[in-house]
């Protein structure tokens, strides 16, 4: 039976092999762990757990920050706000739909306030954004600059969307999210998504015309 | 909770009839049908797909990462957001923070081959005459996720026994009993 006296720590005992459902293992590094344990521990107040579960989201959840603010510094600012309020918030996660969808949620409503608030007190940034890096597999600098022009166009004409339709373009087209996710991430139905990401489309399509 | 708004919206048909954003995810998944690679409003509608096709791959494939300060600056808020921590009384002018005693219960559950620890809660069984003048004991609730095939009632046992003399040898707590609750199961190899 499993249920001995057991005496010192588990791992100084020998794995038995006639029990290997009670034998002692090595305890799993947290990155070892499935999204919904570490999900119930950070509920349960492990703050490792959390930090395990925002280490794991936290480039997709600063890619689309970046990629919706047009700025990498705002998009650090957002990110740092969006994780300590999910931690805040995780206790109100009930898992309805995914966790990554609830952390895109909170991302991109914070992006939304922070484009609210400069919406008022400047113009959306038009510049390079966030810019593009040299491309090291270009054959020719010549064409390695080409590439740079064209992505640094791409940029100031994803900038200049509207907010609602940077949003949704953002997360189907960069981070390949399905019309429904989205729809749940932004609270638009999905009639409106599928019309704001073709609008987006088709406005991206015209202002870089001139690139081809 | 999503919103449906007006038809202002909607995504308005081609002149062929066929909707445009369908136009363009038949493009992008590679399956245009014969009508789509042959009417002109469906050709100028994908051939807007081609032409971004490439540098929104190229977009969505550059490396943008947060720098590690970030994460540093969220958890150290985390860590001072935490709550005055609840204690368990050890003894006289001796206390345990409850969230450490859990963690450490959660870590023997942990140690166990097929089960992997979700919640933890301890209760401190008070004294009926409140003398406190010996440690108060302990009573634990525990949720665990087990790998599918684990003989439940074996490892239960053992991490039972387990606890109770991680309560005792190592937290200074006696743990009068541990309740514990198999909510979920996995199927994959550890």
């Amino acid at each position: 039976m499993a249920n001995a006296q057991v005496s010192g720590p588990p791992a100084a005992r020998p794995p038995g092999p006639g029990v290997p459902s009670a034998r002692p293992a090595r305890v799993p590094s947290r990155a070892a762990l499935d999204e919904t344990t570490l999900v119930v521990r950070a509920q349960d107040g492990d703050v490792g757990a959390f930090e395990e579960l925002a280490r794991r989201h936290q480039n997709a959840l600063f890619r689309v920050a970046v990629r919706v603010l047009g700025d990498a510094t705002d998009a650090e600012d957002a990110l740092q706000d969006a994780l300590v309020d999910a931690w805040r918030r995780i206790g109100t996660f009930r898992g309805e739909a995914a966790f990554s969808t609830w952390m895109y949620r909170i991302v991109t409503h914070r992006c939304t306030a922070l484009v609210r608030r400069r919406r008022r007190t400047e113009p959306l940034p038009t510049d390079d954004g966030p810019g593009a890096p040299a491309d090291d597999r270009s054959p020719t600098p010549e064409r390695a600059a080409e590439v740079d022009a064209e992505m640094a166009a791409l940029s100031r004409a994803v900038a200049s969307l509207p907010e609602d339709q940077r949003t949704a373009w953002v997360l189907r087209e960069l981070e390949g999210l399905g019309y429904s996710e989205i729809s749940q991430i932004t609270g638009a139905g999905e009639t409106a998504v599928r019309g704001r990401i073709h609008r987006a489309r088709g406005a991206l399509a015209e202002r870089m015309r001139a690139w081809r | 909770m999503a919103v449906e708004r007006s038809g202002a919206e909607r995504v308005e048909p081609l002149a062929c009839g066929r909707d445009a954003a369908d136009v363009w995810d038949h493009a992008e998944a590679g399956v245009l049908d014969e009508h789509e690679l042959t009417c002109p409003h469906c050709m100028r509608a994908h051939a807007d797909h081609d032409r971004l096709g490439g540098l929104v791959a190229r977009m969505a494939a550059e490396p943008l990462r947060p720098p590690p300060s970030v994460l540093e600056q969220v958890m150290g808020a985390v860590v001072a957001d935490l709550r005055p921590h609840e204690l368990l009384a050890l003894g006289p002018d001796a206390w345990l923070g409850r969230p450490t005693a859990e963690a450490a219960l959660r870590h023997v559950v942990d140690t166990m081959d097929g089960l992997r620890a979700r919640r933890c809660r301890i209760e401190q069984v008070r004294a009926p005459d409140g003398s406190g003048e010996d440690p108060a004991a302990v009573w634990v609730r525990v949720t665990v996720a087990a790998r599918f095939g684990v003989d439940l009632a074996s490892v239960t046992a053992r991490v039972r026994q387990m606890m109770i003399s991680a309560g005792d040898r190592t937290l200074g707590v006696p743990i009068a009993g541990v309740d514990i609750l198999v909510e979920d199961l996995w199927e994959e190899p550890e």
